[in-house]
């Protein structure tokens, strides 16, 4: 039980240690590359290929 | 005295002097009395002249799980089984029985085995005095440098009893008994009127006694917690105290190093005015630099809404690569008042976070809806700590330690259940 | 070491110990008295009853070897117990007390302060001996029935032997004899302090067999 336990006490605190280093969120977002440099003129022009309504 | 040795004694074979059943003597003239098995006549035997003593009018209802003359090897020696009684106390109307076998060597002398709730110990008589403790109140004592705490109090009787024994074992016998715990010891006072015996019990796994009598017919099955039973998990208990408080304190100082750390910065501030009636309702901010390593962007959008909601779908757009993070968010906020007072849902500020986010030059699209025209203002925050990550790493390392504990503190629970001092169902209780 | 011959059988008897006033023969039972260069006969013991203690020989007390030089049994109402005589190695006579399979070695010792008369004990009272604490743990009016071997005093036909053993710390022993206390020529009461000994630390050897044991 003890080496279970040691086990999964440091595979949790290296997740936890590596998730603050690089942020953590429950908000669910979707990552889109290559967006366009046009879309600076002409906002309305964007729309996201995997919008979702809502995200939250 | 040397060169001579004298015939020694050997097991002598009598009739019972009421019944005529054979009786057998094994305790070498060390036993002064013996039940016989079948009419329970109590016959002196302490000189040549045997005599009546009386007569155990209860005939035993259990036969005794080790037979008498059967031998058990332990640690101190080898013993024969002698002599087997029942006795029991009252407690509130109940009656609680239990069974001891006198076991005996010719030098080594005499040993006790009892046996309650399918529970034994083995038990041997010490000269040591116990010294009284006060600090517990309750009659605790101190036996060769450990803490014994005081378990009950109780009147003994002996129900029936079966063999030889080296005492004036009696009917209707009855003598204070006073138990001690430590387990896995239990220390027994027993006072009569002339006499005052302390013995020392150890809890011995009923697997080791079918073991050292070579036993045939299985032992009964233990129920509930033994008086003096080791708690299970002592061992694991400890280290695991050990290592959930270093983890814990792991896990503290990884916190306070991202609390102090964490810049906090406010990258971006702006106030927008959604109008409802406009075509195009969607917008794009000024750059803004994110610096520093790939970390957190959290986005705070604080909308005038009274009654009312704001949904903004917005877009965290790298000007240098093209890499964009979409997300929607919706505002609301109501509030009121009816029988039970005023009330409120819902929030006029929103937060988003956006994990790992690396480091350039961005900004953000902005697409709002909504019934009617809101003011709202957009923060953009980088790096910010987070208390989440911490929580839930910390409730997952207790986990197993609560268990644990859990687990134990059951098992206490149930050991003091039928003693003097029963344990509080919910609430501190003491360990071990 | 002693040696005479039985008066009335003509055994050869020895007194080993220096401290042995009296022996009885191991063939006649004849009680004999030492007087200086003879000895004198003062009649015979009754024969020991036969029983199970299993003491005979030599053993090793803190070290020290002792030899097993006699004995007395005494009789009390839940039985019997021996006392067993020692000679040690280093000179000194010394008793171990035998009952159930429990063992006490003890010296006589010169007590300072008064000891409480024996009517007045009761188990559980604590007691000063020497500036050590005991607590008194039986009180028996016990009767010496016979005894065997060498030893360092009288004994007759039999005595009335009124004893209690007290216990103190880390298993130390005493016992108070009272047995001189009453009759013509009274006596204080006798104090032997020492301690109680696991079978095992007294390393017997030459030990009475048993059948099946």
């Amino acid at each position: 039980m003890i080496r279970f336990f040691s086990i999964f006490g440091t595979l949790v605190l290296a997740l936890f240690a590596y998730a603050t280093y690089r942020g953590t969120s429950f908000t669910s977002y979707d990552e889109i590359k290559d967006v366009p440099k046009s879309i600076r003129d002409n906002p309305g022009v964007y729309r996201s290929v995997y919008a979702r309504y809502p995200h939250k | 005295m040397d060169g001579d040795k004298p015939a020694t004694p050997k097991v002598q074979t009598f009739k019972c002097l009421q019944c005529g059943s054979p009786i057998s003597l094994r305790g070498l003239l060390q036993t002064t009395r013996v039940v016989c098995s079948r009419c329970g006549t109590v016959i002196d035997i302490s000189d040549e002249n045997m005599r009546i003593i009386g007569r155990f009018k209860e005939r035993p209802t259990v036969k005794p799980a080790i037979p008498l003359g059967s031998r058990g090897a332990f640690p101190d020696g080898v013993f024969e089984a002698i002599g087997f009684m029942q006795r029991f106390i009252t407690v509130e109307g109940v009656d609680y029985r239990w069974r001891e076998y006198l076991l005996f060597n010719p030098f080594k002398g005499f040993r006790w085995l009892s046996e309650y709730n399918g529970h034994w110990s083995y038990i041997k008589t010490v000269m040591h005095q116990p010294r009284v403790l006060h600090i517990f109140g309750d009659g605790s004592i101190t036996f060769k440098g450990s803490v014994f705490r005081h378990f009950q109090s109780a009147n003994a009787k002996v129900e029936f009893v079966i063999g030889e024994f080296y005492w004036r074992v009696e009917a209707g016998q009855s003598c204070l008994v006073q138990d001690y715990v430590n387990p896995p010891q239990i220390l027994s006072m027993e006072r009569t009127s002339n006499e005052i015996t302390w013995s020392l019990g150890e809890y011995v796994e009923p697997q080791e006694i079918a073991t050292a009598f070579k036993l045939t017919t299985p032992l009964p099955a233990r129920i509930g917690v033994g008086v003096n039973q080791p708690s299970p998990l002592v061992q694991q208990g400890e280290s695991l105290k050990g290592l959930t408080a270093l983890f814990l304190g792991i896990a503290i100082s990884i916190q306070l190093i991202s609390l102090a750390m964490s810049d906090n910065a406010l990258v971006f501030q702006r106030n927008f005015l959604f109008n409802a009636a406009a075509t195009e309702k969607s917008l794009v901010t000024d750059l803004f630099e994110l610096s520093g390593r790939t970390s957190n962007v959290m986005v705070c959008t604080k909308a005038d809404v009274n009654n009312n909601w704001l949904y903004v779908s917005m877009t965290l757009i790298n000007d240098e690569t093209g890499t964009a993070y979409d997300f929607g968010r919706e505002i609301d906020y109501y509030f009121g008042s009816d029988s039970d007072g005023a009330w409120t849902e819902g929030s006029q500020t929103d937060e988003a976070i956006l994990p790992a986010v690396p480091a350039g030059r961005y900004y953000l699209r902005i697409e709002p809806d909504g019934p009617a025209s809101t003011r709202y203002l957009v923060s953009v925050y980088r790096d910010v700590p987070q208390w989440w990550p911490f929580l839930i790493t910390t409730g997952l390392l207790l986990v197993l330690p609560l268990a644990v504990f859990w687990r134990r503190r059951s098992f206490e629970y149930q050991r003091w259940s039928e003693s003097d001092h029963p344990m509080a169902k919910f609430g501190s209780g003491d360990d071990e | 070491m002693f040696r005479v011959n039985c008066p009335s059988c003509g055994a050869v008897v020895d007194f080993k110990s220096a401290a042995s006033i009296l022996a009885v023969c191991a063939y006649c039972r004849s009680t004999l008295v030492r007087h200086d260069v003879n000895v004198e006969d003062i009649g015979k013991v009754a024969q020991l009853k036969l029983d199970g203690s299993p003491l005979g020989a030599q053993g090793r007390y803190r070290g020290i070897q002792f030899g097993v030089i006699g004995r007395i049994q005494l009789r009390f109402d839940q039985g019997i117990w021996n006392e067993w005589h020692l000679m040690l190695g280093d000179g000194r006579s010394g008793w171990l007390g035998e009952a159930r399979g429990i063992y006490a070695v003890s010296f006589l010792a010169k007590t300072s302060g008064s000891i409480p008369a024996f009517a007045s004990l009761k188990p559980g009272q604590n007691i000063q001996i020497n500036g050590q604490s005991f607590v008194v743990q039986n009180v028996e009016s016990a009767r010496c029935i016979g005894g065997e071997g060498e030893l360092p005093f009288q004994v007759g036909a039999g005595y009335d032997a009124p004893v209690a053993d007290l216990v103190g710390d880390k298993n130390s022993f005493a016992t108070i004899d009272y047995s001189e206390t009453e009759g013509n020529a009274p006596q204080p009461p006798l104090v032997f302090t020492g301690e109680y000994m696991e079978f095992d630390d007294l390393h017997f050897s030459n030990l009475r067999q048993f059948d099946g044991w």
